[in-house]
């Protein structure tokens, strides 16, 4: 089913979050709400006032259709990081 | 280098504890976002794809093995242990909070460093050749006049709020390393037949979605006239330049606008008035500044090395790191060591904290206790005796860094791209590793030589697409991650953009467009001949007529 997500990302932390259907903010992209047009406004409205609040900042929001995230870009944010494997620190030194 | 006075010292403090007011009145909301925004980009604090990053300054790039040391401690306790290096000579990193940065801002005043101007609408981290100083090509130390830049720039009342980012780079060296014809002031060290030594100065280069080469705005500056110059330049920009438009505002779009005379006009008629005044330099202070680059004298070491001798045809490994990585130096007896942090499965540029440890260690050991970041995304060990290589090779083999790919194809300069960049429309680091697969054969990247291989998730072209021999631009085509091939770039004393070979492909279809691209060079080429000297030679239609054959 088509609709609409909610992102943005967490103000004290950066962390990527999206709008969950009880308008909490979820890090998990599978538990995202997807709204329809019966309730994207009242999710926009949550949304704009935890911004308010200073709890999220940078809202925008994704259109998807139902299955997977239509863009790189949504995919690659939805993984919450790089598609690549930084070099691992092997911690502590070798000396 | 450059060692911190309690003035400078003072001023950090001073600064970190004003952002950390500045934070603390972001969380509880007495500043807005739209408020908080400029502050913390004059910190160096993005907000990108999936968090914060902070890009801290080094400035000039150059660092000392504690200031390295206390960089991968911030990544291993404040991020997910690793940083990345920048074309600007900075490190990134990735995954930084915000009510944390305070406390990093702090740890960075320890180590006299800091954030500043490393983003935002201000004088940038000036840059410089990462072998000044330790190299017998240059007119004298470009170190020195990049110092009095940053004290200068630092904070700049008058420029703080300028119409857009602004970019100065220096060189001294007969091959420019800094890629000075890309930045809005490139200042190239010259010395005229007198004999007296002074700056040749380029004004308007840039690359994103407008790239344009710098121009000359003086073929002579007097070193002495050095401040009142940037000054009267940077003085028209700030009036001149455009606001109304984010996409016209670099000092470029000024220049080309108004044309180098009539810009060299305006900034001599701004420059009369402040010339040989107060604004100048006092002698004392560049006495100051110039003597804490004064040259270290280093043990006597020999030419020959029966060490060096003995592993010398019995590892293709260090032979090839020999003759690729390991780079003149103004003694004989000396070497500067390159570090490709570039290598099959590696991000380019991305470096762990233990590695970051390993090699300040090896800067300690085997070199001066100093470490030098590059344009091309590597790192340099500055003052290695040359009979103690080998063991910097084997030091660096612990680690996995001691491939010898400087210069070559494999040594590509790669922005962080869609994987972590808000603004890119496609992947980098992933299609770096593709490409570099491609070529996995070490015989066959040699073969191949000197090339720079460049790719930018996006047009602002943070992974300098243009000045590359092959420039790989990432394009958005429907939702799809495509890619741009260009061709004749470079980023030396000739800086040329590349042309756009044709349409794009897919990131399954580049390495084999690149593979196109390369077959037709190595069968082209005259002996002893360039990559970038055969595309001026062949003409770029005849690579792009072989691309699109086969393609």
């Amino acid at each position: 089913m088509p609709g609409i997500l909610i992102t943005a990302n967490r103000l004290e932390d950066g962390v990527v979050v999206w709008l969950a259907t009880d308008f909490t903010w979820t890090e998990t992209r599978s538990r995202a709400g997807i709204f329809d047009a019966d309730t994207v406004q009242t999710a926009r409205h949550s949304a704009a006032g935890d911004q308010t609040n200073n709890f999220v900042t940078a809202i925008y929001e994704v259109m998807v259709d139902g299955k997977a995230d239509v863009s790189a870009r949504e995919a690659i944010r939805a993984n919450r990081g790089p598609t690549i494997q930084a070099p691992p620190d092997r911690h502590p030194s070798i000396r | 280098m450059y060692k911190y006075d309690t003035i400078d010292r003072d001023f950090l403090d001073r600064r970190s504890a004003q952002f950390r007011d500045q934070v603390a009145r972001r969380l509880s909301g007495e500043l807005s976002e739209d408020e908080f925004k400029p502050l913390r980009l004059q910190n160096g604090l993005y907000l990108q794809l999936h968090a914060y990053m902070l890009r801290v300054a080094i400035p000039y790039g150059v660092l000392s093995s504690r200031q390295l040391r206390g960089l991968a401690s911030i990544a291993r306790d404040f991020d997910r242990g690793f940083g990345h290096f920048t074309t600007r000579q900075n490190i990134q990193f990735n995954w930084i909070k915000l009510v944390e940065t305070p406390d990093i801002l702090d740890r960075l005043a320890e180590l006299d460093m800091h954030a500043i101007q490393t983003s935002g609408n201000c004088i940038r981290n000036v840059t410089s050749d990462p072998l000044a100083g330790a190299t017998d090509d240059e007119v004298e130390n470009p170190m020195v006049w990049c110092e009095v830049i940053r004290q200068w720039s630092t904070l700049h009342p008058e420029f703080a709020f300028l119409p857009r980012k602004f970019k100065i780079a220096v060189s001294a060296g007969a091959e420019d390393r800094a890629a000075t014809g890309f930045h809005d002031i490139g200042l190239r060290l010259v010395k005229a037949r007198s004999g007296e030594v002074g700056f040749r100065v380029l004004v308007g280069g840039g690359q994103g979605r407008t790239p344009r080469v710098a121009q000359q705005l003086t073929p002579f500056l007097p070193k002495k006239n050095l401040l009142s110059y940037l000054e009267a330049i940077l003085r028209v920009y700030n009036v001149a330049g455009r606001r109304d438009n984010i996409y016209k505002a670099r000092l470029k779009i000024l220049v080309e606008a108004m044309g180098i005379e009539a810009f060299s006009d305006a900034v001599n008629m701004e420059w009369v008035g402040i010339r040989d005044s107060v604004v100048e330099l006092p002698l004392e202070e560049f006495e100051r500044i110039q003597r804490h680059f004064a040259r270290d004298t280093l043990p006597p070491a020999d030419l020959t090395s029966e060490i060096l001798e003995a592993y010398c045809g019995k590892g293709h490994a260090f032979e090839r790191w020999m003759r690729h990585n390991v780079l003149p130096h103004y003694d004989p007896g000396y070497a500067n060591v390159c570090i490709s942090i570039k290598a099959l499965g590696r991000p380019p540029g991305d470096a762990s904290a233990s590695e970051m440890e390993r090699i300040a260690d090896l800067a300690d050991r085997y070199g001066m206790g100093e470490i030098r970041f590059t344009y091309s995304q590597n790192v340099v060990i500055p003052h290695v005796r040359r009979d103690q290589l080998i063991r910097v090779f084997e030091g660096l083999g612990d680690i996995g860094l001691n491939g010898g790919e400087n210069g070559l194809i494999g040594d590509m300069i790669v922005c962080p791209g869609l994987d972590y960049c808000n603004l890119a429309n496609a992947r980098s680091l992933p299609l770096a590793d593709r490409i570099f697969q491609h070529f996995a054969d070490a015989g066959l990247r040699d073969e191949i030589g000197k090339i720079r291989l460049n790719i930018s998730g996006c047009i602002n072209a943070c992974g300098h697409h243009h000045a590359a021999d092959i420039g790989i631009l990432g394009v958005n085509k429907k939702g799809v991650e495509n890619y741009q091939i260009s061709l004749g770039g470079r980023a030396g004393e000739d800086a040329a953009v590349g042309r756009i070979l044709g349409p794009s492909f897919d990131e399954h279809r580049v390495p084999d467009a690149v593979a196109a691209i390369v077959g037709l060079y190595l069968h082209r080429r005259k002996p002893d001949e360039t990559f970038g000297d055969a595309v001026v030679r062949l003409g770029v239609d005849v690579f792009k007529r072989e691309l699109y054959a086969a393609a």
